[in-house]
């Protein structure tokens, strides 16, 4: 479907041309943008990692050290623990949000009575969560201050369950799994506002006549799922797998994300950003294998 | 879709019903808690497990707010202006930019793409913590620090809204786009004429996540002086400072005024997104 545009020959080259250009100045502002405020800071970055930075009255001073602070995150035993934990608890919590979101937007898809209703229920939560509610709520656990303490652990702990289960006999690994997840689903409903909506619009744009050849062949709800809708949004699904997998890891409840800022604000700029570093290398291998694994499931349909 | 109106059995209708009620409820607990905390008497602010409904309701902590708000060095009118203007102007700003930025990403293609949109994925990951001190550092040589530039223009620049129109955009039918062009539309045409009100829900959606995110920024890394911070710059002061359990009930009035305008927002958006998510009118 793309690829059209750049057969055409004689006047038309300037036409691509043009188009060409326009694309460019449609991306210029925000390039410039992202030169300050993403490029040069992240270069700034790498240049701390090597570095010993010190605040004198003159300024900031940088001395070279190589990759000593390199050396010393992979000594310090408490960043590898909460790395290799971040890294795990991320594969669930992916999971759950990914098909808890595909599942609202395709409950949220179709014509019932009350539909109007149950987006506004769903939608008023889910958007108002990227915002105030949840970091008011949030802020008040951290503070300790007043109310939210307590709610916190109301809501987010639910320990007479987890009793429950442990009295079941469960074993405790798998108890441990369980329970962590409970305790974050509330977290995870919260944070699937956008892949909900990325899905959402994916959802509505299968076209209807593949349900109806579909209906006409006799296929089952089953059978659509899996053969019509799963492919067809697959696409988006991997965008929402993608942006699950970089929300959860820049969290700020995240415990390498804890600990980056805790560094930062006792003064280790260099040490601090050294983590950052190693931490989102990991998350990138980790983003580029899933694309790499999913990519080729992933059914692009050719119009 | 009338099909599918068919298909639904009572059944599955009553289960959908229980399934949506469940989870509506259960995801608007913390709002609900945030409402009815401000309204709470002290005493019934530490019981545990935290009572959803007041008893009886009082408005003690908002008039300690006002008698707070009053000791201010800087009056509360001057931070509720700040924050509406940062956060609007950073808002549209946003909004536009990306959107812009995004409509040749996702239809066109050309050498660099694949660079930047994996630039915008990265720059996606680094948020908050990492860039902090760079970034200061950046705003300091461009000199905008302790302006308002400081709190807008990092917003004008996040990557969200472009990875998520971007994402939008995609999915527009290119057939669409061909036709304006064949009937003489020039580039910046079909962007406003075409892409824009076909994505309506995509944008009033990232109008509505952006706001919030900035609404909430608390930017004082990058302000210092009070006549430039915002509401929840005060927010923090007053859940920081003072003795926790006294100022629990007016940090909690606080909070519910500061949720009021993005709620607003959502109100005035809300109508086009529930709606037009279904009928982008991209028919086939």
């Amino acid at each position: 479907m793309k690829t059209e545009k750049r057969k055409r020959p004689g006047f038309r080259l300037s036409f691509t041309a043009r188009r060409a250009v326009a694309g460019r100045l449609f991306l210029l502002p925000w390039m410039i943008g992202a030169l300050y405020f993403f490029v040069l800071p992240f270069i700034q970055g790498v240049v701390y990692t090597v570095n010993k930075v010190s605040f004198t009255p003159q300024g900031v001073q940088f001395t070279f050290v190589g990759f000593k602070n390199y050396l010393s995150a992979f000594t310090d035993l408490d960043f590898t623990k909460n790395l290799t934990s971040s890294l795990t608890n991320m594969i669930p919590q992916v999971v759950i949000i990914v098909f808890f979101s595909l599942f609202v937007a395709i409950i949220l898809r179709g014509k019932f009575r009350g539909r109007a209703l149950a987006r506004a229920i769903f939608f008023l939560p889910v958007i108002i969560s990227s915002g105030v509610v949840i970091t008011v709520l949030k802020e008040n656990v951290m503070s300790g201050v007043g109310m939210g303490m307590k709610e916190a652990s109301f809501l987010f702990e639910a320990p007479s369950f987890e009793d429950t289960l442990s009295n079941l006999g469960l074993p405790q690994k798998v108890l441990e799994i369980f329970t962590s997840i409970v305790n974050q689903l509330f977290d995870l409903m919260w944070k699937s506002g956008v892949q909900i909506l990325l899905l959402l619009a994916a959802v509505n744009n299968i076209p209807q006549s593949s349900y109806e050849v579909a209906d006409m062949e006799g296929a089952t709800e089953w059978e659509k799922f899996w053969k019509i809708t799963f492919p067809m949004v697959s696409p988006t699904l991997l965008v929402a797998v993608i942006y699950s997998i970089i929300d959860s890891f820049t969290d700020y409840g995240n415990s390498v994300m804890r600990m980056v800022s805790e560094k930062m604000s006792q003064g280790y700029y260099e040490y601090s950003s050294t983590l950052a570093f190693i931490y989102f290398g990991c998350v990138l291998l980790i983003i580029g294998l899933v694309g790499l694994i999913l990519s080729r499931r992933v059914f692009y349909a050719s119009e | 879709m009338l099909k599918r109106q068919l298909n639904r059995s009572i059944w599955g209708n009553f289960l959908l019903f229980l399934v949506l009620a469940a989870g509506g409820l259960f995801t608007s607990l913390p709002f609900l808690y945030a409402i009815s905390n401000a309204f709470k008497p002290l005493d019934q602010l530490y019981l545990f497990p935290p009572p959803l409904l007041v008893t009886n309701p009082t408005t003690e902590h908002f008039v300690q707010l006002a008698q707070l708000a009053s000791d201010f060095w800087v009056p509360l009118s001057r931070y509720i202006f700040n924050s509406l203007f940062v956060s609007v102007t950073a808002t549209v700003g946003h909004v536009f930019l990306s959107s812009m930025a995004a409509y040749p990403l996702a239809k066109d293609r050309f050498p660099g793409k694949r660079v930047i949109q994996k630039v915008i994925v990265m720059s996606l990951l680094f948020t908050g913590a990492v860039t902090q001190l760079p970034q200061y550092i950046v705003m300091s040589r461009l000199q905008i620090l302790n302006t308002y530039a400081a709190l807008i223009l990092p917003m004008f620049m996040s990557s969200l809204g472009l990875y998520l129109m971007q994402n939008f955009m995609v999915q527009i039918p290119d057939s669409m786009l061909e036709a304006a062009r064949i009937d003489g539309a020039g580039e910046w045409r079909i962007y406003w004429s075409v892409v824009m009100p076909n994505c309506r829900p995509a944008w009033l959606t990232l109008t509505i996540f952006a706001f919030q995110q900035i609404w909430n920024n608390n930017g004082n890394l990058y302000i210092y002086s009070e006549e430039l911070k915002g509401l929840p710059s005060i927010l923090s002061s007053i859940a920081a400072g003072g003795s926790g359990i006294a100022r629990a009930g007016v940090s909690a009035a606080a909070s519910l005024l500061i949720l009021i305008p993005p709620v607003v927002i959502f109100l005035i958006t809300q109508g086009s997104v529930v709606e037009t998510m279904t009928t982008s009118g991209l028919k086939e």
